[in-house]
């Protein structure tokens, strides 16, 4: 594979912009390159999630009643506005987004803040029913002293089922405050000019972040809360 | 490591704290060599000691509870801290940007980051060692590992999943590099197939890790918080932990493989002074190889519980994936047929990694059959076969790139006479130590057992013989390629006359590997033919380098 | 889609309009999923609910993650995981469904075998489950929750209740 050394179009100019990094030939290959590296990762978020949604789907063809009976103990109308209000949040980070295209710096603040607000309401709740389902002996964890103690226990897979709603929403919400954290750098990033229309990468990128955050609880909601909705009360309906 | 005086990525910088801050995809390449080297000299000690304690058909120097975990821990080190990085963040990390004409990795800082993850992964391992052991074997199979060891199985699973992330981003950037920064020129059918390994190996580290961190996450949940995710007693399935596990455990394999198999293309090719014989088929194989090894995982699980159906599709699928390994050995083959086959290191090491990958990856069709994998499943012909695939032809490759590409890297030449020496040893070594294990396995010896029957021991000798001698074998490259470094010959550019954009930049290469971005015109191994033996220069490259 | 312009590096800007109308589809069929959840669809319950959740998130996916003006290698990435969380997904059902009672080596089964037979108790307190060993003729049955054929006694849809 012999080559000659040329120089190509455009390799010489690139010293002078302060938005290109140096292994970079142009501004377009780099924020290819940024997107392309951001799929990838949310591919691996996929499987992540996708691992704890398999082992859902085989516990609950195992235990249908106990998957329902769980269920029913979670309250709906507060999951269904917890949904919303987090769609909320991935509208704000679109406008985010929008606001980083048209370079907008205070547009980009502005709308990650809304973003930050509408998920920290979003926590807030989930952190009341957290506390709602541990008054009520629903929290698995026997190590911590927390004995699942709900007269739920009776039916078989119950148990299991908060397991699986601790540990998905549970993972759900560290991923939301790792997008917090996130959210901070990029306000920092933008403060100091470096999002610009043609370098924004870093808002976008956040923004499919988000998005996929709220992928995850588009499927949460209707597999957790929804589920036992339509069926008889199994037992120890208690709102 | 000082040079000729010429500037280059070795010398362009000094003092540690160039080295621990570096972004150069070369540099963290010999970073990851060196922590790489530190976990298979920690893997190997466990190993020897282990054969060592399988002397004798009763225990002899430690107890029962130390061997279980020392098999843990060879396992833990070796598959996660070893194989899994080994090819890919050494030799990918240092040669995928150069190969594709590339000044960088397309994320640099990412590169580093992955690295220091990667250390701290090894340390937590390290310290579950120092902190008592873990005893569950590399597996950590619930519901034991969940509900009844008392080791450190949180910190191992831990030290794993940590790992597992770094692999993750090593995989990303890969990706990323490979389609967004090649050369003009470099089109897809242009780049080498060490680099199409890659490709195929990032996809698995992608799609397959993920899986297996939330599956130690939930294991840790349910050791750490007490939920019942996998235990029987709560109602979980242990089986449904196998399924996940495999699910990235089995295709892990083929990232400890798949880039050994692009080496062995490269290594192949050059010494034979011929092009690779059938490109696309190989680089598709890779492919292949790594989508298929996502429908096979169900073949480790033949006895566990899982349905027969189920068994008979794993089974059929495993068989399949002979199809594509098949046409890598015949492909390279085919490429040194009527070729002018010259015997330096790295060549005999890619002919072991051949010979050795043929015997592992035909046993493996063994296993894969539901009927004989009853008989032997869980025993030492397991042991043996995956012995075969993962240190036969992995470690092969590995020790064969190294000794290509060692002169690129390092600026230095090694002597030929103990390379090509300790080639030979470790083929043997390898040999003596595995062969008899397949023969242990078929007559019944389970793996992971601490005493044995009397009428075993003389098969055990011969393993601990053959792995006392494959010990020997690691031990010589490391002690000349240390001297190598102070002392050897100063590389030439290119003294393997081989092909590749590597072989066209000075050794070691400078920091951004390319004065001016390369126009690639050629095909990829554009061998032909012998060398001309009497040139002054290629007289000079055998006596030096044995071309 | 007529709201979408281009900026002069050839990205993608969404109008404001555009995207609340993503919006107040998204709420729409979050509203939706809660109507036909309280809805007694038999089998299609938890499909009606998949169905609207993928609906969502391809909504999500093309116009707020802006795959739909993405390149190409962007539009197969976004489906990857997807086609391999398949793989994960099939097998591992196929071995619970088809996993025999009893085994040719044991009486190994899976741990709900004894429990699926029993569909929605007609007493509200589930106990002693003993006497229900694993039948095989049950272990075909499709894994919803209600299914009608089971439960004569089942009341009409819509009268059970969360709040009591």
């Amino acid at each position: 594979m012999v080559s000659s050394s040329a120089a190509v179009a455009g390799h010489d100019d690139h010293h002078h912009n302060p938005h290109l990094a140096h292994h970079f030939e142009d501004l377009q290959q780099q924020r290819e390159s940024h997107a392309l590296g951001m799929w990838l990762f949310l591919a691996q978020e996929f499987m992540f999630f996708g691992g704890m949604f398999g082992a859902y789907t085989i516990y609950r063809y195992f235990y249908p009643v106990g998957w329902m009976a769980g269920s029913q103990q979670l309250n709906v109308t507060i999951g269904a506005a917890n949904t919303v209000v987090l769609l909320c949040s991935s509208f704000t980070m679109a406008m985010a987004v929008r606001a980083a295209q048209l370079g907008s710096k205070k547009g980009v603040i502005q709308q990650i803040l809304l973003t930050m607000f509408f998920g920290s309401v979003f926590l807030v709740v989930k952190y009341f029913e957290y506390y709602e389902k541990f008054e009520h002996g629903l929290m698995p964890f026997s190590t911590l002293g927390l004995e699942f103690t709900n007269v739920v226990k009776e039916v078989p897979g119950a148990q299991l089922f908060f397991s699986f709603y601790f540990g998905m929403t549970g993972m759900h919400a560290l991923h939301m405050v790792i997008g917090f954290g996130l959210f901070v750098w990029v306000i920092i990033h933008t403060l100091q000019g470096k999002v610009t229309p043609e370098k924004h990468s870093v808002v976008e990128n956040m923004g499919l972040y988000w998005h996929f955050v709220d992928i995850v609880w588009i499927f949460l909601f209707p597999l957790l809360y929804l589920l036992g909705l339509n069926g008889e009360p199994v037992i120890g309906v208690h709102h | 490591m000082s040079s000729d005086g010429t500037l280059n990525y070795l010398n362009v910088t000094h003092g540690l704290k160039s080295w621990l801050l570096t972004l150069d995809h070369k540099r963290i390449g010999i970073l990851y060599l060196i922590g790489v080297s530190m976990f298979f000299a920690v893997g190997g000690l466990f190993a020897l000691l282990l054969r060592v304690e399988l002397l004798t058909p009763e225990p002899w120097f430690i107890e029962s509870d130390t061997y279980n975990k020392f098999f843990t821990l060879h396992g833990v080190v070796m598959t996660f801290f070893f194989l899994i990085p080994s090819i890919p963040a050494i030799f990918g990390n240092f040669l995928v940007p150069i190969m594709i004409g590339a000044k960088d990795m397309a994320f640099p800082k990412l590169n580093l980051f992955s690295w220091y993850v990667y250390m701290v992964g090894g340390f937590l391992g390290v310290g579950a060692i120092a902190l008592g052991g873990v005893d569950t074997g590399w597996t950590f199979y619930t519901p034991y590992s969940s509900g009844y060891a008392s080791s450190q199985v949180i910190l191992a699973a831990s030290a794993a999943f940590v790992a597992g992330f770094s692999s993750i981003l090593t995989g990303l950037n890969f990706i990323v590099t490979i389609h967004k920064m090649r050369a003009p020129g470099m089109t897809w059918f242009r780049m080498p197939l060490f680099v199409w390994g890659h490709y195929a190996t990032a996809l698995i580290m992608i799609l397959g890790t993920p899986v297996i961190a939330v599956t130690l996450l939930l294991l840790m949940l349910e050791r750490g918080l007490g939920i019942g995710i996998f235990d029987p007693k709560l109602g979980g399935d242990p089986i449904l932990f196998q399924h996940l596990f495999w699910f990235y455990s089995h295709p892990a394999v083929y990232i400890m493989l798949l880039p050994g198999m692009g080496v062995i293309s490269e290594i192949i090719s050059c010494f034979s002074r011929k092009p690779i014989f059938g490109y696309n088929f190989i680089a598709f194989s890779s492919l292949a190889i790594a989508i298929l090894g996502f429908l096979v995982w169900g073949h480790h699980m033949f006895t566990s519980g899982q349905s027969v159906y189920t068994g008979v599709v794993f089974s059929l699928l495993t068989m399949a994936v002979a199809v594509p390994s098949a046409i890598k050995v015949f492909n390279w083959t085919a490429t040194m047929f009527k070729g002018s086959v010259s015997f330096s290191a790295p060549m005999l090491y890619a002919l072991g990694f051949i010979a050795l990958f043929l015997v592992g990856g035909l046993t493996g069709v063994f296993l894969a059959t539901l009927g004989l994998d009853i008989h032997v499943h869980d025993t030492y012909f397991v042991v043996a076969h995956f012995h075969f695939v993962m240190v036969g032809a992995t470690v092969s490759a590995y020790l064969g790139a190294l000794h290509f590409w060692w002169p690129k890297m390092t600026g230095r030449m090694y002597p030929q006479t103990p390379a090509r020496v300790s080639a030979l040893l470790t083929l043997f070594g390898f040999v003596l130590a595995f062969l008899p294990q397949f023969v242990l396995g078929y007559l019944g010896m389970p793996r992971r057992y601490h005493t044995y029957p009397d009428e075993f021991q003389l098969l055990h000798v011969f393993s601990t013989a053959g792995a006392s001698v494959l010990g020997v074998g690691f031990l010589i490259p490391a002690i000349y390629l240390v001297w190598s470094l102070f002392f050897g010959k100063l590389a030439p550019a290119n003294p393997w006359f081989a092909k590749g954009l590597e072989w066209d930049i000075q050794s070691p290469p400078t920091t951004f590997n390319f004065e001016e971005t390369p126009i690639v015109k050629e095909e990829p191994y554009a061998y032909d033919g012998p060398l001309p033996d009497n040139s002054e220069e290629v007289l000079k490259a055998g006596e030096n380098y044995g071309v | 889609m007529g709201h979408a312009a281009s900026d002069e590096h050839g990205l993608h800007v969404s109008s404001v309009e555009f995207n609340l109308r993503i919006l107040a589809s998204l709420i729409f069929l979050t509203f939706l999923t809660y109507a036909t959840a309280s809805m007694d669809l038999g089998y299609f319950d938890t499909p009606v609910a998949l169905l609207i959740a993928f609906g969502k998130t391809t909504l999500v996916i093309l116009y707020f993650m802006h795959v739909r003006w993405g390149s190409d290698y962007v539009k197969i990435l976004s489906v990857t995981g997807f086609v391999f969380l398949i793989f994960l997904f099939a097998f591992t059902l196929v071995d619970v469904g088809s996993r025999a009672p009893e085994q040719p080596w044991g009486k190994y089964t899976w741990p709900g075998a004894a429990h699926r037979t029993t569909m929605i108790p007609s007493v509200p307190v589930v106990t002693g489950h003993g006497e229900h060993d694993a039948h095989g003729d049950e272990h075909h049955a499709p894994s919803s929750t209600h299914s009608p054929g089971h439960h004569e006694d089942k009341e009409a849809p819509g009268s059970h209740a969360q709040g009591h």
